[in-house]
């Protein structure tokens, strides 16, 4: 039903117009000398949080002020790749495996074998229990935009959509490579649907101003959001 | 330089004062004023009400008045009819004969404060005027016709003149032409709202080149018995 | 359905916490958007592209509908098509039907206003919960949106809170992080139950297939990632051609929007979860969604309504809207854009007033970001209006009275004599007639004396003087 209908009355309505072709050139988007400090600046102006310049060690050392500040104990992921990049741990371990400097952090806060408890790729379905009891997350950001303090969170094999959306705190991995200077420089790096079905652009934590235009930060997704920014 | 009055309706039935200063403005300039007293109105009220036969008509007795008035240009003391007559009248016209001469006569039709800045490059008339002023911008000139400097140069130049920016200038005062009789009490709202950020500029004396926003906002000051004048800039212009 | 506006401005206008939240929330959303306008080097190259963008679009729809089609379908999605509100309504019941579900978390859509969607829902036994903010404060209020992009703006904290200790058994507080903080807690709860996840849609990318929801509290990511199924709803127009486009378009939108450089978040959405994708949704459904759009197409100049955004700029601006807001309306769109949605997308007879709801300032024009002539449109309508014989007889009447003595200056001068006779006879004071509006605030200018052209007559002896 409906589709004959619907293209039949707008092929109708538009068949005396010649189609004007679209222009190859679009409009310039800003570009800046130091990429990296503007993204950390909009970041910032969106109410977003970072470290960065770090090497592993200062990775770790970031997760432990994450999570002095939040207060949370406990942090979740998807993708099991995240603890090497984060300095966090090594391949197939259970424990950390990682430089000393994060794997005593971590065991001074956490008994061996208990701690950051993954929600793993294999739990789907996940259940509402676990959802509402998650902390603190982390993902990996495939892209930043410094223009405006973006990352860029893809959804993939290894990514879901719901754990970056749904946590409280949600941190994001960033290769300080991956920093472009604006949204049209991105679009030309990124092809929708091809890593996965899902692509956020995420500035910086979940926020409205429904009520009287009054900025709160926090209202679905998450209250804070951080970037952890690796070189 | 030899000028055509189209001095518009409202100024010849409510406001002659107003074609009697830009009369004196012009002939001190040295610019020879023609005044064909045929000529009626613009069309707008019309037009603007969806009434597009009945604006056609007014616009091409216009035209047959313009015709032949053998002028450099056309002033007009109103931005907004103007701006009927220059830019909305080709909407109306309807053969290539007609629009040929639309925008034959279009491209000879000034507003007043434009004609003295653009084209005669004057901004002292040699007026003065010892008030506080501020100054309302007429939507059509603003937005259609993108006069908005010229009016405040020729301000500025008034001797003795103390001249004030009101917050909101540009926004638009509530007169609409029939929207102020149809959505007359939102209409009035817009006035009062105008009222208020023209007096909190401190003027006196608001001045606007348009008959219609300065009849609105005058019934509206003086039903409220503000302390507060209305004067189109000719009047301003013209006192010397 | 009729929609009218005169019988309710005496009440907006009277309605003093209205007016103070108005002040307050317009005004704040114009002043961020000068600064973020002013800090974009090439805004106005910005704007012409976009509108360029949009015409080459509205031009070859069919096509671009075609294409996007093709990529959803391509991607595991599903594309549904309505040609009206009772057809969109019913895709989505059916949809709900094949997959058992009985609640719908929904993200902010207008388009779903516009089909009154939710009343359909709960008709079929099907909970719909608004997971927007502003939405939330308005399903539980009973109340619709009165504005595109912040729908709960005319109401003040004061008033959300009274509705929350109300509705929600909270204790009453104006303390508006707790106010949302609650909202946060209950809403979560239903994220996790809802069965469907229903969205508008900002822009549809044909080249791509994809869905792009723009937002900040992410609620709609949240939407569009818990539920089983995700229904997009999107008006035919949405569509934009090229994926290149869309940083221009997003850029736009969240500026004249908000004043944000970009929003917190902005979706990206290519169907549904992919077979080695965690989680999101196993099921994704487009509804392309005509409901009187086509007819909108036809016409050259009426065609760049089509073109809008719904970043509420020209809402913010208009003082008309600034002085009644957008319930006045009655209807689901609203301010400028609404004068000349409204009446083409029902029939000019369901919105009579709303092209005249104007003072034709034309700072809609001037702000809007994919420069639509919203004064241009208006003018037209108010044509059709007058054409097809809906306004009253008595101004048709005036107004062929008055060419007639336009265009006949003796006439003309006849007049002149006329109204100067009427006005010693009293009019002025007249509290019935055309002019009684007028007079209820206004005090009526007398004629002059002397008109301009007996002056002239007189002290320069006329020229031409017929």
């Amino acid at each position: 039903m409906g589709r004959k209908e619907v293209l039949d009355r707008v092929e109708a309505a538009t068949s005396h117009i010649v189609p004007s072709s679209l222009p190859s050139a679009t409009p310039s988007f800003p570009k800046y000398a130091n990429p990296i400090e503007r993204f950390l600046r909009a970041l910032e102006a969106a109410g977003g949080r970072w470290f960065a310049g770090l090497e592993k060690a200062g990775v770790a050392a970031a997760f432990e002020n994450i999570l002095a500040e939040t207060g949370y104990d406990r942090i979740f992921w998807d993708d099991p790749s995240i603890l090497e990049v984060a300095g966090l741990g090594g391949e197939g371990s259970g424990l950390p495996q990682g430089d000393s400097a994060a794997r005593s952090l971590l065991q001074s806060r956490h008994p061996p074998g208990k701690f950051l408890t993954p929600i793993a790729v294999e739990s789907v379905p996940r259940t509402s229990d676990q959802l509402s009891n998650l902390t603190i997350t982390v993902s990996r950001g495939a892209w930043g935009i410094a223009e405006t303090g973006t990352v860029v969170e893809e959804s993939g094999p290894a990514a879901g959509r719901v754990l970056p959306a749904f946590a409280p705190v949600h941190v994001a991995l960033l290769s300080a490579q991956r920093i472009v200077a604006n949204s049209a420089e991105l679009f030309q790096n990124l092809k929708p649907g091809e890593s996965g079905s899902s692509l956020t652009l995420v500035t910086g934590p979940s926020r409205t101003a429904d009520i009287e235009q009054t900025l709160i930060v926090g209202v679905h997704g998450p209250k804070r959001f951080y970037v952890i920014l690796t070189s | 330089m030899r000028v055509a009055l189209f001095t518009t309706c409202l100024v010849d039935q409510f406001l002659p004062e107003v074609g009697k200063a830009t009369v004196r403005i012009l002939e001190k300039l040295g610019v020879e004023v023609l005044y064909d007293s045929r000529q009626t109105c613009c069309g707008q009220p019309a037009y603007n009400s969806g009434h597009v036969r009945e604006a056609r008509k007014v616009v091409r007795h216009f035209l047959r008045v313009f015709a032949d008035a053998g002028a450099d240009a056309i002033v007009v003391p109103s931005g907004s009819c103007a701006t009927m007559l220059k830019v909305f009248s080709s909407h109306l016209l309807e053969t290539d004969e007609e629009e040929a001469l639309g925008s034959e006569i279009g491209a000879r039709i000034f507003e007043l404060s434009d004609f003295l800045v653009s084209s005669l490059g004057v901004e002292a008339t040699g007026a003065s005027f010892s008030e506080s002023v501020t100054f309302h911008d007429s939507c059509h000139q603003l937005r259609e016709l993108g006069v908005r400097d010229q009016p405040r140069r020729l301000l500025r130049a008034v001797q003795g003149i103390d001249f004030r920016e009101m917050d909101d200038a540009e926004r638009c005062c509530g007169f609409g032409g029939t929207f102020a009789i149809k959505f007359a009490d939102v209409s009035s709202a817009m006035g009062h709202d105008k009222i208020s950020r023209i007096r909190e500029s401190g003027a006196r004396v608001v001045v606007s080149n348009d008959g219609g926003c300065l009849m609105h906002l005058r019934g509206l000051i003086d039903r409220q018995k503000a302390p507060l004048r209305t004067m189109h800039l000719a009047e301003v212009l013209a006192r010397f | 359905m009729q929609f009218r506006i005169l019988r309710n401005t005496s009440d907006a206008l009277s309605d003093g916490p209205l007016q103070a939240n108005l002040k307050h929330a317009l005004g704040r959303s114009l002043t961020a958007r000068a600064a973020a306008v002013s800090e974009v080097e090439n805004w106005e190259e910005l704007r012409s592209y976009a509108r360029h963008i949009k015409k080459c679009t509205l031009r070859d729809l069919g096509r671009y509908l075609r294409q996007m089609e093709e990529q959803v379908q391509r991607q595991g999605g599903r594309v549904l098509w309505a040609s009206d509100a009772r057809e969109a309504v019913g895709h989505v019941l059916e949809i709900a039907r094949t997959h058992q579900a009985s609640t719908a978390a929904k993200s902010k859509s207008m388009l779903t206003e516009e089909i009154q969607l939710n009343a359909a829902l709960e008709d079929s036994g099907i909970r719909p919960v608004e997971t927007d903010l502003g939405e939330f404060i308005l399903q539980l209020a009973g109340q619709i949106p009165s504005h595109i992009v912040a729908p709960a703006l005319h109401m003040s904290r004061a008033q959300v809170a009274a509705l929350f200790a109300d509705k929600l058994q909270m204790e009453a507080t104006d303390d508006v992080r707790e106010l949302t903080e609650t909202a946060r807690r209950r809403l979560r709860r239903e994220f996790l139950k809802a069965d469907l996840g229903i969205s508008g849609v900002n822009f549809g990318i044909a080249e791509t297939g994809t869905v792009v929801v723009v937002e900040n509290e992410g609620n709609a990511r949240l939407s569009t990632a818990l539920p089983r199924v995700h229904i997009a709803l999107m008006g035919i127009e949405k569509l934009i051609p090229r994926w290149m486009d869309l940083p221009v378009f997003l850029k736009l939108l969240t500026i004249s929007a908000t004043g944000q450089r970009i929003t917190s978040y902005v979706n990206l959405l290519n169907g549904p979860k992919r077979r080695e994708e965690p989680d999101g949704p196993e099921h994704f459904y487009l509804i392309f969604v005509d409901n009187g759009r086509s007819a909108i197409l036809k016409d050259d100049r009426k065609r760049q309504t089509l073109s809008c955004i719904r970043c509420g700029a020209c809402q913010n601006v208009c003082p008309v809207f600034q002085s009644i807001g957008g319930h006045a309306y009655e209807s689901t769109y609203q301010g400028p854009i609404g004068a000349i949605l409204t009446p083409q997308l029902t029939t000019a007879s369901d919105a009579p007033e709303h092209p005249f709801a104007s003072s034709l300032c034309a700072a809609c024009r001037e702000i809007c970001p994919v420069k639509i002539d919203i004064p241009e449109v208006l003018l037209i309508l108010r044509e059709q209006a007058v054409e097809s014989r809906t306004g009253p007889r008595s101004e048709r009447l005036a107004f062929r009275l008055w060419a007639f003595a336009m265009t006949r200056p003796r006439i003309y001068r006849l007049g002149e004599k006329l109204i100067r006779l009427a006005f010693r006879l009293g009019a002025g004071g007249m509290k019935r007639g055309p002019l009684a509006g007028w007079v209820r605030s206004r005090d009526l200018p007398a004629p002059a004396m002397e008109s301009f052209r007996s002056w002239m007559a007189k002290t320069r002896g006329g020229r031409n003087g017929s």
